[in-house]
């Protein structure tokens, strides 16, 4: 029997993926002028940056500029002019102030599972951003919100205990394979995936079989009835 | 200074400590980032103009309300007020340097300030302590856990951007225990509803 509904918040609740892809593309303008690499070159040197410090700077928009500023000087061969540095910096910036937009149906979508479960927030990245995230975005009906560092089976062990609930008892909806469904099943929990047209690479789960325990859903609208169908199976 | 705290009214059920610069040191370690950030700007400009160290205050502060609190937004701030007053005639490997200075910050072992182990520990066997420090959740959760586990914290509460937004239980019967006051207690005030 589902107690409690777990919603992730970037791509899930609100739009984010494509302001980071916007990014990465003024990224690549700015240092196109400087050498002749394609956008894939450019790419994987700037996610190899990006991987190689998410060990300390962790999720979020600002590792995400400052990686930008070391791959950008990296690539160009420490040619990058100061006033280019700051306009990735200002890109950043916008990033970090852009207005929430919440998905299509979204907010009908928590305050109709809300009528038949707990529904609480889990999100990751970095904890100013997200609070303010969470503060914009005008739902009301989460009964916790957590924002974490990192989303894997241990963080969901953690915060199932503090629910007070068995992995079997929680379902979470997200559109990160990765983050948001296989540690919630990896535990015996349920998922409801909504995949999202844009996703980084760094979350991408190739060949997962949720064994049974995900529901798959093309829109927000769908969620309630994916729960139905969970709870049928639980 | 503050020679004596308002007796609570009713016992104190709960007893807060704040992480940073209360439990382990942390504004050596920025100051250390500040002096060497000005050793770089020193192949530019004159250092010892106290104006420059006040700008980069300036480009943290206005930065603050976008940036949050932390060594990223630190850096991110170093970044910026190093290309605004050298006019942008800094280079892009002096700009490394300065994404250098954000990694040993980010690096530094966690040391916990000279007492506040037995501390913890003796006010521990009388009231529930918990753990509760602002900043980068990143940055913050490896010292929070290194304390917990060396400290003795019965519990770490998570870490926190805004006190007010994370309420949790009765704030009723807490007592703040840092040694700027000021600071702490508006913190605390929120969490009891009273600010």
């Amino acid at each position: 029997m589902i107690q409690i509904v777990g919603f992730d918040g970037d791509d899930t609740l609100w739009r984010s993926q494509e302001f980071y892809d916007q990014a990465q593309l003024d990224f690549e303008a700015i240092i196109a002028r400087y050498i002749d690499l394609d956008s894939t070159g450019l790419r994987a040197t700037l996610l190899a940056t990006e991987r190689g410090n998410l060990a300390q700077y962790g999720y979020g928009v600002k590792g995400m500029i400052l990686s930008m500023v070391e791959a950008a000087i990296d690539l160009t061969g420490g040619r990058i002019e100061a006033r280019d540095v700051r306009t990735i910096m200002d890109m950043g910036k916008d990033l970090l102030v852009h207005p929430v937009e919440l998905l299509p149906g979204i907010a009908e979508a928590v305050e109709q599972v809300a009528q038949r479960f707990r529904v609480v927030l889990i999100t990751k990245g970095d904890l100013f951003h997200q609070e303010r995230k969470v503060a914009l975005c005008g739902l009301t009906a989460f009964q916790r919100i957590e924002i974490v560092s990192e989303k894997d089976a241990g963080t969901y062990r953690r915060l199932l205990k503090e629910f007070e609930v068995q992995p079997h008892e929680f379902t979470m909806v997200g559109n990160s394979l990765k983050s948001d469904i296989a540690p919630v099943v990896e535990l015996g929990g349920w998922g409801v995936y909504m995949p999202y047209h844009a996703t980084w690479e760094h979350e991408l789960l190739p060949e997962y079989d949720g064994g049974g325990r995900v529901v798959e859903v093309d829109g927000a609208d769908k969620i309630s009835e994916a729960l139905d169908k969970m709870a049928q199976g639980a | 200074m503050m020679t004596s705290l308002p007796t609570p009214q009713g016992a104190i059920g709960l007893v807060g400590f704040d992480g940073d610069d209360t439990l382990w040191k942390s504004e050596d370690f920025y100051r250390k980032a500040e002096q060497d950030y000005l050793d770089i700007l020193s192949r530019y400009i004159d250092v010892h103009d106290t104006q420059t160290a006040r700008h980069l205050l300036e480009v943290q502060q206005r930065n603050l309300s976008v940036f949050g609190y932390g060594v990223k937004g630190m850096t991110l701030s170093m970044v910026e007020a190093a290309i605004e007053i050298t006019n942008q005639t800094i280079t892009a490997r002096d700009l490394q340097q300065m994404l250098d200075i954000g990694h040993d910050t980010l690096r530094h072992p966690v040391e916990l300030i000279d007492g506040v182990r037995e501390s913890v520990t003796e006010i521990a066997r009388d009231y529930p302590v918990v753990l509760i420090t602002k900043g980068d959740l990143f940055h913050q959760e490896p010292q929070a856990y290194f304390c917990r586990v060396r400290a003795n914290f019965r519990k770490a509460l998570k870490t926190i951007g805004s006190v007010s937004s994370r309420r949790r239980g009765s704030g009723s019967a807490c007592g703040p225990v840092r040694p700027d006051v000021a600071h702490s207690c508006p913190g605390f005030a929120a969490i009891m509803g009273a600010a």
